[in-house]
């Protein structure tokens, strides 16, 4: 590209003085927009790849007289099987899952479009059944299949194996435990932070923010506060990195 | 000349991008990409430690720790975990409770007060190792009748702190049973089961009662022997009892505006129930709906702007809303062409677009919820098991009180939507058509500040 | 109407003559030939008859009042029928029609009497909806018979929705018997038939 535009030779003679400062002076700039555009992208983003994580939650709560939960503590929990998505036990109330807030997202399993009116128009009453997963698209950044099944996180990405989900899961606990937000249901936000060796956070930023700055501030602060408090723990021992970068999403059920 | 130069730099810059595109692909360190239904995970463990009383007042302290305790769970928010013996006294710790895996610690103390006791309620944050919120409350004395309804108020605040939203425990079900001797009596019940009562007893059938919006009124159907049906409001607290509209005729059904200020219900004119709309102050009766078939059970959207109701016209039973001024009614029950359906008794939620009704499913009837916002997307059925109907939502939108027959007994049997844990309510297979009422105290009323 | 008394009386009375039924015995005067006696004789005579004809008017009335009470007990399980409908319906069906036919007739028969038509429903489904159907089968009744000359004001209308079943079982044949309409006289004597 340089070469073919390079030519310097001129059939009109000399430039004059004013020209060539001028010329010198958008060089300069040139030259300076560019170290400085390299400048603020020092440390791009890494290129996410996804791994598979194939994280089963515990099965949700009968009803009746309330159980004491087995405490959480924020270790390593065996690693899951693996195994289809788990389907609901035939139950008395079939409606086990932590459904979110009934206003204003009810959960909507499979929405048909509105029909003109005044039609009745068929509806298909839901049998309290588990959603279908998202049959995973290939490429690099598949949609996890987020259910909402158990108390827990029900999370499947496809991809590469990546072998301490422990690990991963216990990072969705933790910020779970930290996160506190009481305001509108219907926010998402994408923050992204990186896990020291010793379990410690740094470089937190909003990557894609909900629109509410008090929404993305209590999303920062959950991850911030587990961070200092080491709540992560130690990355795994086998893991060779010396680091551990984490693009985290914070969405609500549909 | 001069054009080309002036094109250099943007070459140059052209150059230093590709440059930049080419440095992305060098070795990067890779991530993982994670995150979390932040909705789901709003269940968070709390456990509530046995409340300290001054002298001479431990067994209030007792009585009022166990309501807070059953408020809490019954909120469905937490999952309440015990307290260990070693963390029941002393200083919160924290780090202890942690390891546990608790988020919430509640703790209270009670003391005297000249008229009542004094409940001081504090809500630990373990995870982040402090105080998040405490507060006074003046509390009646134990035997006093609004002592019960003054420790909801409280627990209902606490739930508020965690979530953002109140608890609905300070609140009552209206019901009416039906004697075996032809009577029937108009009866309430706290929203945890607890001090049923009798409203008023009549000789001939009452139906449908329902409350007013400031929770003072019930406005129900009582049949003459005559076979008419009039319109009656109960003052709750003074127990009288008067007509409310001067038109013979039979009434069904009434509804109150969220306002207060009118009443929608069906009026039987000897060819069809239509529906109408009484002003209370006008004393005017305008026509909401009319036409063949039964028009009944109309309920108010939050907003007033809406009805939702039930009506037979096509041939069978189905729910559908309309607006209150006047229009199109819009289907929202579940038909599908060909098929028997049967859907009634239908119920707006106070706090979202979200109608409650039920209907058949196999044969049995249960609770189904649809959204009005959205007519003809999936409707959620509820219940499963026995047989369910007559659903009425708490004031927090969230939990439903619905007549069921279930393993355990026939009576009233309240379930939370959201996770469909169902608890009876009232054990009794005479009692019929439940009404649950609105918040009818609230903590602001009992709060001492500088204590 | 009276001639539909007498005529049966007399044909009674003329079968009673002919047949013996329970007859007094005869007293036969005795045969005796004084003057004084013939006097004595014929008023004795006379007493016999009267009493015998007291004695058959009595029975006749006491015949007559039995076929009265046994026209007006028929009249009123005529009346008290109950009708029975179809899950969710209102409409009368056939074997209804026969049954409030009937009706029509007896209540033609007896003007004075008014009547409340209970309408009923089985115990499934919504609790207010059967009180509309119920109040939808009882009006169904009333017009069906005022469909026959009757006048519509001598009937109330009422509804018990589910509340009052005749079959507190929760089965098929139960329902079918609480889908019904019940009908009370609450004025006037049923006396007739037709």
């Amino acid at each position: 590209m340089f070469g073919s535009d390079g030519r310097r030779s001129s059939s009109r003679g000399r430039p004059g003085a004013t020209a060539l400062v001028l010329s010198l002076a958008l060089h300069v700039a040139a030259l300076a927009t560019l170290w400085m555009t390299g400048l603020a992208r020092r440390d791009p983003l890494p290129e996410f790849r996804v791994y598979r994580v194939n994280i089963v939650s515990p099965p949700p709560r009968e009803a009746g007289p309330p159980v004491a939960v087995a405490p959480t503590v924020p270790q390593v929990v065996p690693p899951p099987r693996e195994e289809p998505p788990p389907q609901p036990e035939p139950q008395p109330e079939p409606r086990r899952e932590p459904r979110p807030e009934p206003a204003p997202e009810p959960v909507v399993r499979e929405e048909r479009p509105a029909e003109p009116k005044p039609e009745p128009k068929p509806a298909v009453v839901e049998e309290p059944k588990p959603a279908e997963p998202a049959s995973p698209p290939r490429g690099a950044r598949p949609e996890p299949d987020a259910r909402t099944a158990g108390d827990g996180v029900d999370i499947r990405i496809e991809g590469e194996e990546f072998p301490f989900p422990d690990y991963l899961r216990n990072i969705q606990l933790q910020i779970a435990r930290y996160f506190r937000w009481t305001g509108s249901t219907a926010l998402e936000a994408e923050i992204y932070f990186v896990i020291r060796k010793d379990g410690t956070v740094e470089d937190i930023r909003v990557v894609r923010g909900s629109g509410d700055v008090s929404f993305n501030l209590n999303a920062v602060a959950a991850i911030e506060q587990a961070g200092r408090r080491q709540a992560f723990g130690p990355l795994p021992d086998g893991y060779a990195g010396s680091s551990l970068p984490v693009l985290f999403y914070f969405r609500p059920a549909r | 000349m001069i054009r080309r130069i002036f094109l250099l730099p943007f070459v140059v810059l052209a150059f230093a991008s590709s440059l930049e595109a080419q440095q992305d692909t060098t070795r990067l360190p890779t991530g993982v990409r994670l995150g979390m239904i932040y909705q789901t995970l709003q269940r968070p463990v709390l456990a509530v430690r046995p409340f300290t009383a001054e002298d001479g007042l431990e067994w209030a302290a007792e009585e009022v720790g166990a309501i807070v305790r059953r408020d809490l769970d019954y909120s469905d928010r937490f999952e309440i975990f015990e307290t260990p013996p070693q963390l029941a006294t002393g200083p919160v710790d924290y780090d202890a409770w942690n390891g546990l895996g608790v988020v919430y610690v509640v703790t209270g103390a009670v003391e005297a007060l000249e008229d009542g006791i004094l409940l001081r309620l504090t809500l630990h944050d373990v995870v982040y190792g402090n105080v998040r919120q405490q507060q006074a409350f003046a509390i009646p004395p134990t035997d006093s009748p609004a002592f019960r309804m003054a420790v909801h108020a409280a627990s209902d605040e606490v739930v508020r702190w965690v979530t953002g939203q109140p608890g609905m425990a300070a609140s009552r079900i209206v019901f009416r049973r039906q004697n075996a001797d032809g009577s029937t009596d108009l009866m309430v019940v706290d929203s945890d089961g607890e001090n049923v009562r009798r409203l008023t007893r009549s000789e001939e059938l009452i139906y449908s009662p329902t409350w007013s919006p400031d929770g003072r009124r019930i406005a129900y159907t009582a049949q003459h022997p005559d076979g008419t049906w009039d319109l009656l409001e109960l003052e709750v607290e003074s127990g009288q009892v008067r007509k409310l509209t001067a038109r013979p005729g039979t009434t069904l059904t009434p509804a109150y505006s969220p306002d207060g200020r009118r009443i929608a219900f069906g009026l039987w004119t000897g060819r069809s129930t239509d529906l109408y709309e009484y002003d209370l102050e006008t004393r005017r009766l305008r026509v909401l709906r009319e036409g063949p078939g039964e028009d009944m059970s109309p309920s108010y959207s939050p907003d007033g702007r809406q009805i939702a109701f039930m009506s037979d016209r096509i041939g069978q039973p189905h729910i559908y809303v309309m607006p209150t001024d006047g229009g199109e009614a819009t289907l929202i029950s579940p038909y599908t062409y060909g098929e028997p359906g049967y859907y009634t008794s239908p119920e707006w939620s106070p706090e979202s677009s979200l109608v409650a009704f039920h209907g058949r499913s196999r044969g049995q009837f249960q609770i189904m919820v649809a959204d009005a916002a959205r007519p003809g997307s999936t409707v959620q059925q509820l219940t499963s098991g026995g047989v369910s109907q007559d659903p009425s939502w708490a004031p927090d939108g969230r939990h439903l009180v619905f007549v069921g027959v279930r393993e355990g007994g026939a009576g009233l049997y309240v379930i939370d939507a959201a996770s469909g844990r169902t608890r009876p309510l009232v054990l009794d297979s005479r009692v019929r058509l439940p009404d649950w009422s609105p918040a009818l105290l609230r903590a602001s009323a009992l709060m001492v500040s500088g204590r | 109407m009276q001639k539909r008394i007498i005529l049966p009386m007399l044909v009674g009375a003329v079968f009673l003559g002919a047949c013996g039924g329970k007859q007094a015995p005869q007293v036969e005067p005795p045969v005796a030939a004084t003057p004084g006696d013939d006097e004595e004789a014929r008023r004795r005579a006379e007493e016999e008859r009267r009493r015998r004809e007291e004695e058959e008017r009595r029975r006749r009335e006491e015949e007559e009042r039995r076929r009265a009470e046994a026209e007006a007990a028929r009249a009123r399980e005529i009346l008290a029928e109950m009708v029975f409908f179809d899950f969710d319906r209102y409409d009368i069906r056939m074997d209804a029609e026969a049954t409030l036919r009937a009706k029509t007739g007896v209540l033609r028969a007896n003007p004075d009497v008014r009547v409340r038509i209970e309408g009923h429903a089985d115990e499934r489904g919504s609790d207010e909806y059967n009180l509309a159907l119920g109040m939808r089968r009882a009006n169904a009744v009333r017009d069906f018979l005022v469909g026959f000359g009757l006048d519509a004001s001598r009937f109330d209308v009422v509804s018990r929705g589910e509340e009052q079943p005749l079959d507190p079982r929760s089965n098929e044949e139960a329902w079918a018997r609480n889908r019904r309409a019940e009908f009370h006289v609450i004025s006037g004597q049923v006396l007739r038939v037709q």
